[in-house]
């Protein structure tokens, strides 16, 4: 299996360089593993930025952390919008970045029964990822709302 | 033939009606058909659809069935006249070469006959139709027919009647006429034609609703606590949700009420009043799970994994994933579900068993990530024996449309399958049409 990633991570396929990092981290080699990550990062590859992410705050280098929690926003990552409002709580710039990234998704949890027994369609008793998701950024977007609230 | 079947043929033959009735019913029975079909505008359940799917029909036994009723229609039947337009709509018998909406154009005629005729029925089928199908929408002829259906005593047109009145369709709009319609509709009607009517209106929603409140009727409330969610007024929206789903009222949809209780726990978990709670929110989740909600069981399942209460999750999570409806066509698997049991097997330790769930969760259409998860896996060898023809099929999954949440991910490696040709034929041109749909995507966001 390494020899496959290796070669595939230096062909330069971000999701092979994950798993490559990943060895990496089990071998202690963090450095190593923090390059490959970065570099599937740039490539967009959202479980890399937020790995990476992870990667640094554990380390207390906080604000190369936040780049790629930033990062990990950006690509829609749920985790990462709660990691920065619990890190930035006061921070209005965060938070409306954190805000403008939930907006640009269209969330509609609150749905009627009129679609139930539609062929095809979401039922409402269907818990799918992308509810689970909608709900979770709607959780997130409340507490933005709220933190601004009190801070004005 | 029998003594009595030749005569009656004898008699149909010269032109008696009531022969000629019978005996076109005795050909329907010996079809095989299923005599209780639904007619036009007419629905039926699910149960009843499946039952008589397969039904081993007798074509010539149709064809002649026809013939009779057709020649009685001929002789100013009206109860023939609608026959055949149910069967020129439908297609038994008769007609099977021909499109539906020039089938629909002849029934009408039929139907109109019929009705003309004085057969109450057929008067309502023309009403219907009248509303547009088939034949040009004529709101106040559709409106006419109903009412003169239900002045000669049919409930079902009685119900429109109201409804007519109550949105001022094909008549003028006048309120004191509905309730008067309304009143002569039996508990079961009236209820289900306000609920027509709240569905149906956007201005005067939350009057229809209120009137079925009166009556008692629970569904309404979580209809309305709809519309306030649905206006961001989550505090009367939680109030009426709560009080939706907590009654126990017998001889309702009990998905819809218990979707209620998670709406109340989803209030309290998004904090949408201003107050976030996630010890009120498991109450209500609970609440549904109890009356074995799926979303209700999923939602508890993932407030307790949060909190590190693997066991009691599991609970809700095992009842979920192996959850099976009657209905195969309409049987989704809930991913989510057998995504979770594989994320508490993981934390336990036992990787064999987490990527049984995996898998099972990666068969859910709606779950890109664990399709995507698999796909590693396979392409990998990583947890299970590798096996790169199904982690391309996965991959494809995963990236087949650009909404998908894993859309990136999976066209990016697919990509580099085909860049590198390890295994299968290497194709640039293949690996490159993947990426530019990524690039495509990336300039329509910027």
């Amino acid at each position: 299996m390494r020899e496959l990633i290796e070669q595939w991570a230096s062909a330069g396929d971000p999701n092979a360089m994950i798993k490559l990092a990943e060895l990496c981290i089990k071998e202690d080699r963090l450095d190593e593993a923090k390059k490959l990550l970065a570099q599937a990062a740039d490539k967009n590859y959202r479980p890399a930025a937020i790995n990476l992410a992870r990667i640094l705050h554990d380390e207390g280098n906080l604000p190369e952390a936040v780049t790629f929690y930033k990062k990990a926003v950006e690509l829609g990552d749920v985790k990462a919008m709660n990691v920065l409002i619990d890190l930035f709580p006061n921070d209005n710039e965060t938070l409306d970045f954190v805000l403008e990234n939930i907006n640009k998704r269209y969330d509609n949890i609150y749905i009627t029964s009129a679609g139930r027994f539609a062929f095809g369609s979401m039922r409402v008793e269907e818990y799918t990822p992308q509810y689970g998701e909608a709900v979770e950024r709607r959780r997130i977007r409340n507490k933005i709302l709220q933190l601004k609230a009190k801070e004005a | 033939m029998m003594r009595n079947e030749k005569a009656l043929l004898r008699s149909a033959e010269a032109g008696n009606i009531k022969a000629i009735k019978a005996l076109a019913r005795r050909y329907d029975k010996a079809s095989g058909r299923w005599t209780d079909e639904p007619n036009v505008g007419e629905s039926i359940s699910l149960s009843e659809f499946f039952a008589n799917m397969e039904r081993e029909e007798n074509e010539p036994c149709k064809e002649k069935a026809f013939e009779w009723f057709m020649r009685g229609a001929q002789l100013g039947d009206p109860e023939c006249m609608y026959e055949v337009a149910h069967r020129i709509y439908d297609a038994i018998g008769c007609c099977k070469d021909e499109e539906w909406k020039s089938r629909g154009k002849k029934s009408f005629e039929w139907y109109l006959k019929s009705a003309q005729a004085g057969y109450v029925p057929a008067m309502r089928i023309t009403a219907y139709m009248y509303g547009g199908l088939c034949v040009e929408k004529n709101e106040p002829e559709s409106f006419r027919w109903y009412l003169k259906a239900a002045e000669l005593g049919d409930e079902n047109s009685a119900r429109e009647v109201a409804k007519c009145y109550a949105k001022g369709k094909g008549t003028d709009k006048n309120l004191a006429e509905a309730d008067k319609w309304l009143a002569k509709l039996s508990d079961e009607d009236y209820r289900s034609t306000l609920h027509d009517l709240a569905q149906s209106s956007d201005d005067d929603k939350i009057m229809w609703l209120d009137r079925l409140i009166e009556f008692g009727d629970a569904l309404a409330l979580k209809y309305k606590a709809d519309v306030y969610a649905a206006e961001q007024k989550f505090s009367e929206a939680l109030e009426l949700y709560i009080k939706a789903g907590m009654g126990d009222p017998e001889g309702y949809n009990q998905d819809v009420l218990s979707e209620a209780l998670v709406q109340s726990g989803n209030i309290y978990y998004t904090g949408e009043t201003g107050t976030q709670s996630d010890d009120l929110a498991l109450k209500y989740y609970r609440l549904a799970a109890r009356k074995r909600y799926i979303k209700g069981m999923v939602h508890c399942g993932r407030l307790l994994y949060d909190r590190g209460e693997l066991d009691e999750a599991e609970k809700y999570f095992d009842y979920a994933a192996n959850h099976r409806e009657n209905f195969p066509f309409v049987n989704r698997i809930n991913g989510v579900a057998r995504e979770y049991m594989g994320h508490i097997c993981a934390r336990r330790g036992d990787m064999a068993q987490a990527y049984h769930w995996y898998a099972l969760a990666s068969e859910d259409y709606n779950n890109q990530a664990m399709k995507l998860k698999m796909a590693d896996a396979y392409f990998y060898g990583d947890g299970v024996p590798q096996d790169v023809t199904k982690a391309i099929a996965l991959y494809e999954e995963a990236g087949k449309y650009p909404s998908h949440e894993y859309f990136f991910e999976a066209r990016t490696k697919l990509g580099w399958i085909y860049k590198l040709g390890e295994f299968v034929d290497k194709d640039s041109a293949k690996a490159e049409e993947h990426w530019k749909e990524l690039r495509k995507l990336d300039k329509e966001e910027d």
